[in-house]
């Protein structure tokens, strides 16, 4: 039976690991500063992240806190570690920064930086370029999270499409409103049994 | 031509989200798409607004774009030899 | 358990060629191209090649059906595109083993402007509630499923559905994919300089870019074969692990996805006769793919891209390019790829320039898209001969 190795929530600006509060931010009410709090609390060396849109970063920070001390890539080979996310607004809080750079034709200058961002699974894109993974990868859209269903789904990629790895959960960013809850699962590492009861514990207990 | 340098680098990193970057850590000289900046592909996209967002100007041709975007001292000729 | 087959029992298209499977069928065996030059400010600032819908066509045919104005023009192009699907067969739409896959890069993105969105509850710019619009007008029981995973969103629908028939879960899965062309992709592919000056031309030495187009595809998946003799075997989706929105020099992901996919249809790669490319026409993208046959050994292999009939139809290509696919094994003949004239990628791959006729039995479909994903499925006809 396959495992939930390490588990990580950020919401209301706080993040855990595995449990455990391992930052509670109170500086400012910015989602974007908090974030790069979290970025410095992890010592991350990486530029890109700064170009990113939030649902991109809030998902790279969120496998960064999951893989930390985790070295996924010697254990298993590249394109056996997959990446599977949901959420219920897609790419909408980039769609719409995207839309104010072409709504006002007096001043319309679309933005590609901006434009690139607009499809949800870009953030997919994002974590397995920092890390290296050439597993599957997945996005669905759910008013919210369906267990059932992303159990079922990973589970399937680990019995019958080769893949020993896989990144997985909900990243959701609309404005101010936010959660991420993601969890790593293998096939013989990890205190937590995978089950669809077990995915829905994490996402209901404030921890 | 110093003052438009600066005034460049101030929006080149405000736009391309160069973050931690003063303008004084930007050397006009330098090529902008070595692994100094980490400038991509979609970074130059971006300059091509920035010209025409800012400074009213578009390139004509694909390939002035790789001589315009060498350097920040590039890209103010540049606009100094087009502004109207 | 054993897993069950999966067949492909019903399929339609609604695009630039056409509103039927048959007429979009027609046009493309005439080789012709639904990309022409518009004028639309609505669509894009300056004039632009692209394969609209036609819209007052469709108009006509909406009021036809009784699809009111409480949908927007997505979800009825979808609604109808399914319900076109369904006319002739006699499945239950609203039983429980009954499933909604949908596929859509953008769906109601048009809703981001304030104006048109007070006509419709405002949670519908959400994927969520446009998808639950379209498979509650059939009355199905179950959330639908939403991907939107880029352009290779089609494919992995197709995938998802096969995995739940296969698994037992599901009996027949609707997967409907689509997206409409809007000022917001349009104006984003724009800033990208990534369209061509005409209509595109996969493969092709002077290949400058991808040409946009809007379509709905309905393929209807079951595990009851109902006289069809098309199966889906198996599929895969690969990151390339490089850039987001270029493609890898060494087809990475576009490898791992194909050979995931002929091993999960317990083929080898040999076997696979017919490819669909995704073929977009930009120098880059054509070049990875032409690099990943390469890998497979595959270069004499008959290899098309449909991107000049329709444009790239975002959620709805690998749909309606996989069910062109399946059609003409169908019909014993593999189809030319509009647009190119001189080979224009480094490996000698062999791209389908006349429609051949032959009959084969196992096709391989790709597509590739922003984020680095790469996707594969491959098809089965049952009557074709190796």
């Amino acid at each position: 039976m396959s495992r939930i190795s390490s588990h990580i929530r950020i919401e209301d600006f706080k993040v855990w690991k595995n449990g455990e509060l391992i930052l509670d931010y109170n500086e400012t009410r910015e989602l974007n500063k908090f974030l790069k709090a979290v970025y410095k609390l992890l010592g991350m060396k990486y530029m890109k992240f700064f170009k990113m849109d939030s649902l991109s970063k809030m998902g790279l920070i969120g496998a960064e806190l999951l893989l930390d001390q985790n070295s996924l890539m010697e254990k298993y080979k590249a394109e056996e570690i997959a990446v599977v996310l949901a959420n219920a607004s897609a790419s909408l809080d980039v769609d719409r920064k995207y839309y104010n750079t072409i709504k006002d034709a007096e001043n319309y200058f679309p933005s590609p930086a901006l434009f690139v961002y607009t499809l949800p699974n870009i953030v997919l894109g994002e974590i397995c370029i920092r890390h290296g993974f050439k597993g599957e990868n997945a996005f669905f859209i759910q008013k919210e999270l369906d267990s059932d269903f992303i159990y079922d789904y990973n589970e399937d990629l680990l019995l019958q499409k080769d893949q020993n790895a896989i990144i997985s959960g909900w990243v959701e960013v609309n404005a101010d409103s936010y959660k991420a809850v993601m969890y790593l699962i293998e096939k013989e590492e990890g205190d937590i049994k995978h089950l669809p009861n077990n995915i829905k514990s994490l996402f209901l207990t404030q921890n | 031509m110093d003052e438009l340098i600066q005034k460049l680098k101030g929006e080149i990193i405000e736009v391309l989200n160069l973050e931690d970057i003063e303008p004084d850590d930007i050397d006009e000289k330098d090529s902008l798409f070595n692994d100094g900046l980490g400038l991509d592909s979609i970074d130059a996209l971006e300059l091509i607004v920035l010209l025409d967002r800012n400074y009213d100007l578009r390139l004509e041709k694909d390939e002035e774009g790789i001589k315009v975007f060498y350097s920040v001292e590039s890209m103010a000729k540049y606009i100094t030899a087009h502004k109207k | 358990m054993m897993k069950k087959d999966v067949f492909v029992i019903a399929n339609q298209i609604v695009s630039a060629l056409g509103v039927s499977l048959e007429e979009n069928m027609h046009r493309i065996e005439s080789k012709k191209t639904g990309i022409s030059l518009i004028r639309n400010q609505n669509l894009s600032n300056e004039p632009l090649y692209c394969a609209p819908i036609n819209w007052t066509r469709m108009e006509a045919l909406f009021t036809e059906y009784n699809l009111s104005k409480d949908y927007t023009l997505f979800e009825k192009l979808m609604i109808y595109t399914a319900k076109l699907t369904f006319a002739d067969l006699d499945i239950d739409l609203s039983a429980k083993d009954c499933l909604f896959v949908i596929s859509t890069t953008k769906g109601n993105i048009s809703l981001l402007d304030d104006n048109l969105a007070a006509s419709y509850p405002s949670n519908r710019i959400h994927l969520w509630a446009a998808a639950e619009a379209i498979s509650n007008y059939f009355g199905n029981p179950n959330p639908p499923l939403i991907v939107s995973n880029a352009c290779v969103s089609g494919v992995v629908a197709i995938n998802l559905a096969t995995s739940l028939i296969s698994s037992g879960k599901y009996k027949n899965i609707v997967v409907l994919g689509g997206d409409i062309l809007s000022k917001f992709v349009i104006s984003g592919f724009q800033s990208f300089q990534s369209l061509s000056a005409g209509v595109c031309k996969p493969f092709d030495a002077d290949r400058d870019g991808l040409s946009l187009g809007e379509a709905a595809g309905c393929m209807l998946l079951s595990s009851e074969a109902k006289g069809s003799k098309i199966k889906v075997l198996g599929g895969s989706t690969h990151n390339d692990a490089n850039h987001i929105s270029g493609p890898s020099r060494t087809a990475e992901g576009f490898y791992y996805a194909a050979t995931s996919a002929i091993k999960a249809s317990n083929l080898n790669i040999s076997d696979i006769e017919y490819i669909s490319a995704h073929g977009t026409a930009t120098p880059y993208n054509d070049e990875m793919e032409a690099i990943g046959i390469g890998r497979l050994g595959l270069q004499k292999v008959p290899v098309h891209s449909l991107k000049a009939y329709w444009g790239h139809s975002l959620g709805a290509a690998g749909i309606i390019e996989s069910i062109a696919q399946i059609e003409s094994m169908r019909k014993k003949i593999l189809l030319p790829t509009l647009g190119y004239e001189k080979h224009g990628v480094s490996e000698p791959i062999n791209v389908i320039s006349n429609t051949k006729e032959a009959s084969v039995q196992y096709a391989l479909k790709l597509a590739s898209g922003f984020s680095g994903v790469n996707s594969s499925v491959v098809f089965q006809n049952m009557e074709g001969k190796r």
